[in-house]
């Protein structure tokens, strides 16, 4: 008889037990899938924040391109560097002239009495604040330079911010990652018990263990599938509702909330099935008589 | 008449000081019939473990067919129980499946096809008076019923030796009789039978061998 069809056949002997165990674990990988997202989320929003704090490089008034090419040059040189933006003196007018409603207040100011900027940003700000004072002190000696500035203040309390979030999820991300791992083995392991005696009375009247824990090794594989994609289609509709709730809560938001990448689908799905095929593999061997 | 079975010094001492079985030996030749009798916790229930490697002896060796049963892999034994047959004392029958479902489990798990499988279930649910109960649910059986059903299952794959546990302890004098007449038969066509029991009217006038436990120990080896 195929193993399809007595996986179809250990099915039929308990359907209860096994669509409560799917269910359960389904539930369990929900939380703990969605406490993951909102860790990675969190962790995202503190770093987009950290990209927009950037390093001004004001250049001296009247400096020529070839100046700020030179400065630019040494900037991009450096490998934490994502990008560096010119911005000519007129520019820095224009948006002068944006920030201030009163326009007297720029009267007769002329752009060459204006510092030209480039604005630094990196790939990584928090491990760039670390070398940023070195960085500066580096620039502001490079001729035609006249100030650097940045914001290491923000930088700094987004780092601590980023740190804390990590730490607070990440033990909340471990301790939901037990409970679902001891519910899984929980659940398999219950279902088998109810099943003690058919398993004892099968290896008794000489069926081989492969026989009888194939179709249970091939249920537990299939329950761990079904809860993984119920577990994942509600957190996804969670993560589609909220999407809506914080556009309402902040209406210049841009970005969606951030969902699984492919890869991690794939090592969460995976996990979850070789916990469920283990589980029960280790459940069922209790119970032969060999 | 070469032996089927043989037990040499074969004891069984449970944590902390039980002794099951001491230093039990015997042969059986095949085609026997062999009666072991003896009171309730003689160590019947014990020796028949042994016989079908359900448990292991403490000291002492069996040999099936002249192999050592300790020379058996963990994964070698069930192709050792294909070829013992056991009717347990508690029949050790899936209540929740039928009566059909039970006696095949025998033969699904050596992959005989279906038709083959229908036919031999059919012809020895028959010869033990269970024809037309195939799709009865098992819980739905009387003691006698189940015991039989547990006897078809022991049998339906034909094994070259068949332990039975006090397998009339559940039956009144008429299926006894028709119980011990099917045991009579499958030796007839070359079973080799070992029946533990404590009812002496099963074996009296019989003409077989019949050994005697007691506390563990065989009084007439």
């Amino acid at each position: 008889m195929s193993l399809i069809r007595r996986t179809w056949q250990e099915f039929r002997t308990a359907p209860w037990a096994y669509l409560t165990a799917t269910l359960v674990i389904a539930l369990g990988l929900a939380v703990f899938s969605f406490f993951g997202l909102v860790y990675f989320n969190l962790v995202h929003f503190t770093e987009q924040v950290a990209q927009e704090l950037v390093l001004n490089v004001y250049l001296n008034p009247g400096s020529t391109k070839e100046e700020a090419r030179a400065v630019i040059e040494e900037l991009e040189a450096y490998p934490l560097v994502a990008k560096v933006s010119y911005l000519s003196a007129e520019e820095v007018l224009k948006d002068l002239e944006k920030l201030f409603e009163e326009k007297d207040l720029l009267a007769g100011v002329s752009p060459e009495f204006l510092p030209p900027v480039l604005l630094v940003s990196f790939k990584d700000p928090f491990r760039a604040s670390q070398h940023l004072k070195k960085l500066s002190a580096k620039i502001a000696a490079l001729p035609g330079v006249y100030k650097v500035q940045f914001a290491k203040s923000w930088l700094v309390r987004l780092a601590n911010l980023k740190r804390f979030l990590e730490i607070m999820s990440l033990a909340g991300l471990v301790l939901i990652g037990l409970a679902t791992c001891f519910i899984i083995a929980l659940v398999v392991r219950l279902s088998l018990s109810q099943r003690q005696k058919e398993l004892e009375v099968l290896s008794l009247v000489g069926a081989t263990p492969g026989f009888i824990q194939g179709p249970i090794v091939v249920m537990a594989a299939l329950e761990g599938a079904v809860a993984s994609f119920l577990a994942l289609c509600l957190v996804y509709l969670l993560k589609f509702y909220l999407d809506g709730v914080l556009r309402d809560f902040f209406p210049t938001a841009s970005g969606a909330l951030l969902f699984w990448g492919r890869t991690e689908l794939i090592i969460l799905i995976a996990g979850v099935i070789l916990l469920c095929v283990t589980g029960s593999y280790w459940a069922s061997r209790r119970y032969l008589r060999y | 008449m070469e032996d089927i079975l043989r037990l040499e010094n074969v004891s069984k001492i449970y944590e902390p000081h039980i002794t099951a079985l001491d230093e039990v030996s015997f042969s059986v030749a095949k085609g026997e019939f062999l009666f072991i009798t003896g009171p309730s916790g003689a160590g019947k229930s014990t020796l028949l473990n042994l016989i079908f490697r359900a448990e292991t002896p403490t000291s002492g060796e069996i040999y099936f067919e002249g192999r050592p049963l300790s020379s058996y892999k963990r994964k070698e034994i069930p192709f050792l129980r294909r070829k013992i047959g056991v009717v347990f004392q508690d029949f050790k029958l899936l209540e929740n499946r039928t009566v059909f479902e039970n006696v095949a489990i025998s033969l699904v798990i050596q992959g005989l096809n279906e038709g083959e499988i229908r036919r031999r279930v059919v012809k020895i649910l028959e010869r033990l008076g269970l024809g037309g109960r195939e799709t009865q649910l098992v819980k739905q059986l009387s003691g006698g019923e189940k015991q039989r059903v547990a006897l078809a299952r022991a049998v339906v794959n034909r094994p070259r030796l068949l332990l039975a546990d006090e397998p009339t302890g559940n039956l009144d004098s008429r299926r006894t009789e028709e119980v011990m007449d099917i045991f009579e038969d499958l030796n007839a066509e070359g079973t080799t039978i070992i029946l533990a029991t404590h009812d002496e009217a099963l074996y009296v006038d019989r003409h077989r061998r019949v050994l005697v436990l007691d506390q563990g120990r065989l009084l007439n080896p």
